[in-house]
C-alpha cells in the first residue's frame, strides 16, 4: 500500500526515523533554544500578500496589524526561513530516494476533482486551525510534546481525536 | 509640529537623518540577472555549437541565441522602467566613453542584437530554417551566416563574455558603495549567469549528450561561484575598516539570512547537492534543480543591489 | 551552562536565521524520508491499518523530550532559557480538533504538506495554499474567535510542574508510555493486517528493537541526572543584562509587546513617578512571573542598576534585564532638560540618537522639541520635492 515501485528507496524504519526527528528536534532547541514549526511561516507569507493588495485593512487588524508594524518585516522571522528549509531538505530526501515526481496522490476511489478541492479544503480548516492552537503539528504537538508544554499535550490528543471523528465519513475517499 | 517630530525619530525612516538611497529597485535586479542569463546562454550555445553536427542539436539549443536576444529585451524594457527620463536614452549613443561601464554596456548591449541574431540564424535546424525561408526571404543572410560559422560563434562567445563581466562592473566602479568595491564582482557575476544559463536550458528537453555537458558545466560553475564568494568576503575581511563592514553585513548584519539561506544554501549548495545525486545515481533530472539555480542567481544580484545601496563610508565611525 | 547557544548569545540574530534554513533542511529531509510526504500513508493513521505517523511522532517526542532532561540535568542546558508554547486550554482543545478534522481531509499536516509539494505532489502544494488562506480567514475574522483565542490562559505550564515531579521523572515516563503505546499500536496493525488479509506494516524486528533499547537508555539517563548533586542545577544565578535608558523608553513605547517592565523601587516611590508602561512590583498579582510570556524581556526598575532578580520575579521564563543606572537615570537622560548641543558637526549616528532623545523627552515632558530641526548632513541626491525620483544605470 505504500505505492513503492522498484527504483525508490524504501522509507526509514518509523521508531529510527522518530530517533532522528527527535535529535532534530533535540539540536533546535539546543542550538536556538526554540522548537520547529510549520504554519508560522504560511501565516506570515499569506499577511505579506494580503497586506500587498490591502494595506489598510491588514494594518487595522486587531490580530495582523501588530506583525505588520512600521520598523519590522512580516517575513523576517525563524520560521519563515525554516520552512525554507523544509521545502529544500524535503526536495533533496525525495530526489535522492527516486520519490521526486509530480503526480497527486489520492485515495485509490477519489477522483482527481474531489482531491483537489479536498486538499485546499482541508488546507484552510488547518490554517484556522493552527491560528487559533497558535501552532498546528509541528509548532505545537512535536515541539511543545517535546518540551512538556501541558497545552500542547492537550492539542496532540485533540488532532488525533478531531482526525479519528471524521475518519469514518471520509472512508471511501481514503480507502 | 510633535507628532510629527516624534513619527520622524523614533521608527528611523525618515529620509533626512537615515539616508538609505535606495535608488536602484527590483527591475536593477531583474536587468542584472537577467543579463547574466543571456551572457551564460550566449556563451553555452556558442561552445555547444562550435563543431557542426550530423543531427541537428537539441530544440532548445537551435533557438538559444534567439531566445537569449528575447530576454535580454526584456533585461532593457526592466532597465527602461528604471529610466527616469525615459526619452533620453539615445544619449548614451552620441558618445562613447572608455571610462564609463555604462557607456561600454549601452554599446556591448548594441553589439550583441546583430551578432546573436546571425548566430541564432546559423543555430536552426533544418526544419526551422524551411519554415523560416518560406516566411522571409533571408536566403543571402544565411547562406553568408554559414560561411562565417565559427567568427559568428566566437563574436558571440566574446559578447556573451562581456555583457556578463560588465554587468558586474557595473557595480564594481560604484567604489562609494563599499558592498561593490570589490574586484571579484565581475567574475563572479559571470560565472553566476553561467550557471543561470546552464540552468535555464536545462529547464527544456535536451539530447543526453548536451545534457550530460550542461549539468558538469552548472555544477562546475556553481562550485568557482562559491570560491568567488570565499574568495569576495575574504577580500573584505582583509580590506580595512570599509571592507569589514561589507563583510559585516553578509556575516551577521543584517543582509546574512537572506545571502546564506537564498544565495549560498537553496541556489549553490542544494542544486550541487542533487545535480550529484542525479550523476550518481542516474535519476532523470528535475526541474527543481535548475529552477533553484535560477532563484539563487536572482537573489545573488538582489541581495547584493540591496546590501550595496544601505552601505556607504558614511558608516565609518 | 553553555546551551542553548543562540539565548545564551553565542551567535546574533541574523546568524540565527541561517541556522533556521539549515534545520528545517534536517526536518524536512527527515520528515520525507518517514514517509511523510506521501497523503495515502499520512491517511492510513487514522483507519488503523498503518500507524506510522503515531510511531514516528512519539518516537520524536520521547527522544527530544528525554534529551533535554539528560542535558540539563548534567547541566549543560538551561530550559529557563528555552521558549515554551505557552498553555491556552481551550483554543488549543478546539484548534486541535479542527486542525485533526483539516488533517483527514487533506492528508497532510501543515509541515508535510511542505514536504510533499516539495517531493512534487500537487495536493500537497494545494493543501500549503490553503494553510495560507486559512491563516487570513482567521485573521479577518479574528473578532469571532477573539475571546475563544485567550481563554484558559495558563501561561507556560510544563507537565512536571503541574504534576510536582522532577522534569526527568516526566520524561522518563513519556518514553516508557510511548514504547507502551508502540506495542498497542502493532497489536492494532496486526488485527486490521489479519482482517483484511494483508501484511502488517513495518515488520522487521531488528531496528525496531534497537530503537527501542536506544529509547530505554535515554531514559534511564535522565533519571539517572536526577542522581547528580542539585548544586548543578540550581546554580543559575541569572544577573540581569544591564540595558541603556534611551533605547529601553523607545522600545517600551515603540514595541511595547517586546518589554514588561517592573519597577522593583519602594512602592510608594513608584506610584509617584515611574517609567511609562512599568508596573510596579508591588502590584503584580502571584505568580505572575511564571505565567508571563517568556518572549518579553523583563527589565527591571530600581533606585540603581539591579543586581540581582528579587525573589517574586525569579520564575519569569525568559530574558531577565535591567535598568542602568535605575530610575534616576531616567530622570536624568529623558526628563531633565536636554542641553543644545551644535548638529551641524555631529556624526549622523550621534545626530540620530540625539534627536530621539529628544523626541521622548519631548514626549514624556511636554517640552516642546529641543532643537529646531538642522539641515541635513548628507545630501540628497534626487532633488527635494518630487517623489524620489530614480536614477538610471544599465
Amino acid at each position: 500500500m505504500e505505492n513503492k515501485t522498484s527504483s525508490e528507496a524504501p522509507f526509514w524504519n518509523p521508531y529510527l526515523a522518530g530517533i532522528v526527528l527527535g535529535l532534530v528536534l533535540l539540536g533546535s532547541f539546543v542550538v536556538m533554544g526554540n522548537g520547529l514549526g510549520g504554519s508560522g511561516a504560511a501565516n506570515r507569507v499569506a499577511i505579506g500578500a494580503a497586506h500587498i493588495v490591502a494595506p489598510q485593512a491588514v494594518e487595522n487588524n486587531a490580530y495582523m496589524g501588530p506583525m505588520v508594524a512600521p520598523g519590522q518585516h512580516i517575513l523576517d522571522d525563524w520560521l519563515v526561513w525554516e520552512v525554507l528549509g523544509v521545502f529544500l531538505g524535503g526536495a533533496l530526501a525525495a530526489y535522492s530516494a527516486g520519490r521526486m515526481k509530480l503526480v497527486l496522490l489520492r485515495g485509490p476511489r477519489a477522483t482527481v476533482a474531489s482531491r483537489l478541492v479536498m486538499a485546499i479544503l482541508g488546507g484552510l480548516v488547518m490554517g484556522v486551525a493552527a491560528r487559533l492552537a497558535r501552532g498546528c503539528t509541528s509548532g505545537q504537538a512535536l515541539t511543545g510534546g517535546a518540551a512538556l508544554a501541558a497545552g500542547s499535550w492537550v492539542f496532540m490528543f485533540a488532532v488525533f481525536g478531531g482526525g479519528y471523528m471524521v475518519a469514518p465519513l471520509l472512508r471511501r475517499y481514503w480507502k | 509640529m510633535l507628532p510629527t517630530l516624534l513619527e520622524q525619530t523614533t521608527t528611523r525612516v525618515n529620509a533626512e537623518i537615515d539616508p538609505a538611497l535606495h535608488i536602484w529597485g527590483w527591475e536593477i535586479a531583474v536587468y542584472l540577472f537577467l543579463g547574466g542569463l543571456v551572457a551564460g546562454l550566449l556563451i553555452l550555445s556558442a561552445l555547444l555549437l562550435w563543431r557542426p553536427r550530423e543531427q541537428p542539436p537539441s530544440r532548445i539549443l537551435q533557438f538559444a541565441p534567439l531566445v537569449a536576444l528575447a530576454l535580454l529585451s526584456l533585461g532593457m524594457g526592466a532597465l527602461f522602467l528604471d529610466l527616469a527620463y525615459k526619452l533620453h536614452v539615445f544619449r548614451f549613443y552620441t558618445a562613447f566613453r572608455p571610462t564609463s561601464p555604462m557607456s561600454w554596456g549601452a554599446w556591448i548591449l548594441v553589439l550583441i542584437y546583430p551578432v546573436a541574431a546571425l548566430s541564432g540564424l546559423v543555430a536552426l535546424g533544418p526544419d526551422a530554417r524551411a519554415w523560416l525561408l518560406k516566411k522571409l526571404p533571408l536566403g543571402k543572410v544565411l547562406a553568408w551566416a554559414e560561411g562565417k560559422r565559427q567568427a559568428l560563434l566566437g563574436a558571440t562567445l566574446a559578447g556573451g563574455v562581456g555583457l556578463g563581466i560588465y554587468t558586474g562592473l557595473l557595480l564594481g566602479t560604484l567604489t562609494a558603495r563599499i558592498q561593490w568595491n570589490t574586484a571579484v564582482l565581475g567574475p563572479l557575476f559571470l560565472t553566476s549567469g553561467l550557471s543561470s544559463g546552464a540552468a535555464f536550458l536545462l529547464l527544456f528537453k535536451l539530447d543526453e549528450v548536451d545534457r550530460h555537458r550542461l549539468v558538469r558545466w552548472d555544477m562546475l560553475a556553481l562550485v568557482v561561484e562559491a570560491v568567488l564568494i570565499g574568495a569576495m568576503l575574504l577580500g573584505f575581511a582583509n580590506a580595512g575598516a570599509a571592507g569589514q563592514l561589507a563583510a559585516e553585513a553578509l556575516l551577521g548584519g543584517a543582509w546574512t539570512a537572506s545571502f546564506w539561506s537564498l544565495v549560498v544554501v537553496m541556489g549553490i549548495a542544494v542544486p550541487l547537492l542533487l545535480e550529484g545525486i542525479e550523476i550518481k545515481k542516474h535519476l532523470p533530472l528535475v526541474a527543481v534543480t535548475p529552477t533553484l539555480v535560477l532563484l539563487g542567481g536572482l537573489a545573488l544580484r538582489a541581495v547584493l543591489l540591496a546590501a550595496g545601496q544601505d552601505s556607504g563610508f558614511r558608516m565609518l565611525p | 551552562m553553555m546551551l542553548p547557544l543562540y539565548p545564551n548569545e553565542v551567535f546574533g540574530r541574523a546568524t540565527g536565521m541561517v541556522v533556521g534554513t539549515l534545520t528545517g533542511i534536517a526536518f524536512g529531509f527527515v520528515l520525507e524520508r518517514s514517509g511523510f510526504g506521501r497523503a495515502p500513508i499520512l491517511a492510513a493513521q487514522f483507519y488503523g491499518t498503518n500507524m506510522r505517523v503515531f510511531k514516528v511522532m512519539f518516537s520524536a517526542i520521547a527522544t527530544a523530550a528525554a534529551g533535554m532532561a539528560v542535558l540539563a540535568g548534567l547541566g549543560l542546558l538551561d530550559l529557563g532559557l528555552l521558549t515554551f508554547p505557552e498553555t491556552y486550554w481551550w483554543p488549543q482543545l478546539v484548534g486541535g480538533l479542527l486542525l485533526g478534522v483539516g488533517f483527514i481531509g487533506a492528508g497532510y499536516c501543515p509541515g508535510t504538506a511542505c514536504v510533499a509539494a516539495a517531493s512534487g505532489d500537487v495536493g500537497g502544494m494545494l493543501t500549503y495554499l490553503g494553510v495560507m488562506l486559512g491563516s487570513l480567514v482567521f485573521g479577518f475574522t479574528y473578532p469571532v474567535f477573539a475571546d475563544l483565542y485567550v481563554a484558559g490562559k495558563a501561561g507556560v505550564l510544563r507537565l512536571d510542574t503541574l504534576l510536582g515531579l522532577p522534569y526527568g521523572v516526566v520524561a522518563a515516563a513519556v518514553v516508557a508510555m510511548a514504547v507502551g503505546c508502540f506495542f498497542g499500536a502493532e497489536a492494532l496493525e496486526r488485527w486490521f493486517a489479519k482482517r483484511a488479509h494483508q501484511e502488517a506494516p513495518d515488520t522487521l524486528k531488528r531496528p525496531r528493537n534497537r530503537s527501542f533499547v536506544a529509547l530505554a537508555a535515554l531514559a534511564l539517563a535522565a533519571v539517572a541526572t536526577l542522581a547528580i548533586p542539585q548544586s548543578v542545577q540550581s546554580a543559575v544565578v541569572r544577573t540581569p543584562a544591564p540595558v541603556k535608558v534611551v533605547p529601553l523608553v523607545d522600545a517600551a513605547l515603540r514595541l511595547p509587546e517586546s518589554v514588561w517592565l517592573v519597577d522593583v523601587r519602594d512602592a510608594k516611590l513608584c506610584k509617584e513617578k515611574t517609567l511609562p508602561r512599568a508596573v510596579c512590583l508591588a502590584d503584580l498579582p502571584k505568580g505572575a512571573a511564571a505565567a508571563a510570556p517568556s518572549h518579553k524581556r523583563l527589565v527591571l526598575i530600581g533606585t540603581d542598576t539591579v543586581k540581582e532578580v528579587p525573589a517574586a520575579l525569579a520564575d519569569f521564563p525568559g530574558e531577565v534585564a535591567s535598568l542602568q543606572g535605575g530610575y534616576p537615570a531616567f530622570a536624568a537622560e529623558l526628563l531633565a532638560d536636554l542641553p543644545a548641543e551644535v548638529t551641524q558637526t555631529m556624526t549622523p549616528a550621534r545626530l540620530a540618537e540625539y534627536r530621539l532623545r529628544g523626541a521622548l523627552h519631548a514626549r514624556l515632558t511636554g517640552a516642546a522639541a529641543p532643537v529646531a530641526a538642522p539641515a541635513p548632513v548628507v545630501v540628497p541626491v534626487a532633488p527635494t520635492g518630487a517623489p524620489a525620483k530614480k536614477g538610471g544605470g544599465c
